[in-house]
C-alpha cells in the first residue's frame, strides 16, 4: 500500500520504525539533530520506495538507508564541527561514571562523546551488529582502521565508566 | 599489561583472533590479572552496547514528513484540477468537437436501446430472452456518423499525440475494425440470433469508446 503511494500506510511503517531510526540517528549524531535526520530518513525513504523489492525485510532495507543519510549528514557536519575531530578530548571531559561500565544511561552518554570515527565504528559494530567488511565498505575504510577503531572506543569508553 | 596483549583483547572478545594468538592470549590472561579485569570490561561493554533498547523521539516527528511528502500527492490532485479547469475555461475546437461526440454516444445507446427488439430462443434453457435490436437503420446511421466525426478530429489533431499512442490506436482500432466486419457478416447471415447483434453493437461501443478515449487525449492536450 505505501510503495503505491499511499500515506496512510506508509505512517504506519514510520509508527513501527521510527524508534529504531530515531537511536541510530542519536547515537550516530547527535541528539539534537536526531528529530531532524529521521525525518529526512522517511522523506528519502518514501522517494525511494519504489526501488524497494522486497528481497529484504522492511525494516532491514530502511535501516540501511537510514544509515545511508547519516553517513551522508556526518560528511557534511565533519566540516563544520570542532566536535567532530579525532580527538579524544570530549570523552576527557565527561562527568565520572557512576555505575558499572556497560550500563545502559552511562554508555549511552559515554557514546555520544566519542570521536566521531570511534563512534560510527562503534555503534554499526557493537550497536548494531554490522561487520567490519560491511562498514569498512561504508565508510570508506580499510578493514583493518575499522577493526582498530572499535578497540579504540571500547577502550575510551572502558576509561571512562570505570573512572 | 602490556599494549601487545590489550590490543588483541578487542578480537578476542569478538572471537576473530587466529587460534595460535587465541591460545596464546589465553595463556597471558592466566597470569595477568589487570589483561582479566580490561578483558571483563570490555566484554561488559559491548554486551551493554548490543542490550541497548531504542527510543522513540519525544516528539512526534510525522506531521513533518508528512508536510513534506503529502506535496507530491497534492501536486497530482492539482495536476487533474488544473486540467478540468482548463476543459471548463477555454475549450478548444477539437474540445467542443469531443463534447458533440459524447452527445452523439448517447443518442447511440438510446437508438440501440429504443429499437424494435426481437427474441431468441436458447438452447440450454429454452427460456425467452430480450435482445436489443442493434441493426437498425437508425441506430447504424448514428454509429457512422459518431465514427466520422471522431475520425475528423483524431486526423486534425494527430500531431498532439506522441508515436507510440498513435500505434496503440491504430493498431486497436484495426482489431474491432475486424471483430466489426466479422460481426456484421455474421448479424447479415443470421439477422435473428440476439446474440450476435449483441455482440456486434458492444464492439462498436467499444469502438466509439477508444476513439472518445483518444479524442479525449487531443483535447486535454491542446
Amino acid at each position: 500500500m505505501a510503495a503505491s503511494g499511499d500515506p496512510s500506510a506508509f505512517e504506519r511503517l514510520y509508527q513501527r520504525h521510527v524508534a529504531r531510526v530515531h537511536s541510530l540517528a542519536r547515537r550516530m549524531l547527535d541528539y539534537e539533530l536526531a528529530d531532524e535526520i529521521t525525518q529526512d530518513v522517511f522523506v528519502r525513504a518514501w522517494e525511494k520506495l519504489h526501488t524497494f523489492r522486497g528481497e529484504a525485510a522492511f525494516g532491514t532495507w530502511l535501516h540501511r538507508l537510514a544509515v545511508n543519510v547519516i553517513l551522508a549528514r556526518r560528511g557534511t557536519l565533519g566540516k563544520q564541527r570542532q566536535r567532530y575531530t579525532e580527538s579524544d578530548a570530549p570523552l576527557e571531559m565527561m562527568p565520572a561514571r557512576t555505575g558499572e561500565p556497560g550500563t545502559g544511561m552511562d554508555l549511552e552518554q559515554a557514546m555520544a562523546r566519542l570521536p566521531d570515527g570511534a563512534r560510527q565504528v562503534f555503534v554499526l559494530h557493537d550497536v548494531e551488529g554490522y561487520r567490519h567488511e560491511e562498514i569498512a565498505s561504508m565508510l570508506g575504510l580499510a578493514e583493518g582502521t575499522s577493526k582498530s577503531q572499535l578497540h579504540r572506543a571500547r577502550m575510551a569508553l572502558r576509561q571512562h565508566l570505570t573512572a | 599489561m602490556a599494549d601487545l596483549w590489550t590490543s588483541k583483547l578487542s578480537e578476542y572478545v569478538d572471537g576473530t583472533l587466529s587460534a595460535a594468538d587465541r591460545q596464546a592470549l589465553e595463556g597471558h590472561l592466566v597470569d595477568c590479572g589487570d589483561c582479566r579485569v580490561v578483558l571483563d570490561d570490555l566484554q561488559r561493554i559491548v554486551s551493554g552496547a548490543s542490550a541497548l533498547g531504542d527510543q522513540a523521539p519525544t516528539a512526534d516527528l510525522w506531521p513533518g514528513i508528512e508536510g513534506r511528502i503529502r506535496p507530491s500527492v497534492t501536486d497530482i490532485r492539482d495536476l487533474g484540477a488544473e486540467r478540468r479547469r482548463r476543459w471548463r475555461v477555454s475549450l478548444t475546437l477539437p474540445q467542443l468537437a469531443a463534447a458533440g461526440i459524447a452527445l452523439m454516444l448517447v443518442s447511440f445507446a438510446l437508438a440501440s436501446q429504443l429499437g424494435p427488439r426481437s427474441t431468441t430462443t436458447t438452447a440450454s434453457s429454452g427460456d425467452t430472452a430480450p435482445v436489443l435490436h442493434v441493426g437498425t437503420a437508425r441506430s447504424q446511421a448514428v454509429f457512422a456518423q459518431a465514427v466520422a466525426e471522431l475520425q475528423e478530429i483524431l486526423e486534425s489533431g494527430r500531431g498532439r499525440l506522441d508515436s507510440t499512442t498513435i500505434r496503440a490506436l491504430e493498431t486497436n482500432l484495426a482489431i474491432i475494425d475486424r471483430a466489426i466486419s466479422e460481426a456484421q457478416q455474421a448479424v447479415s447471415a443470421d439477422s435473428a440470433n440476439g446474440y450476435l447483434r449483441d455482440h456486434l453493437e458492444q464492439t462498436q461501443r467499444r469502438k466509439l469508446d477508444v476513439m472518445r478515449r483518444a479524442a479525449d487525449l487531443i483535447a486535454v492536450a491542446s
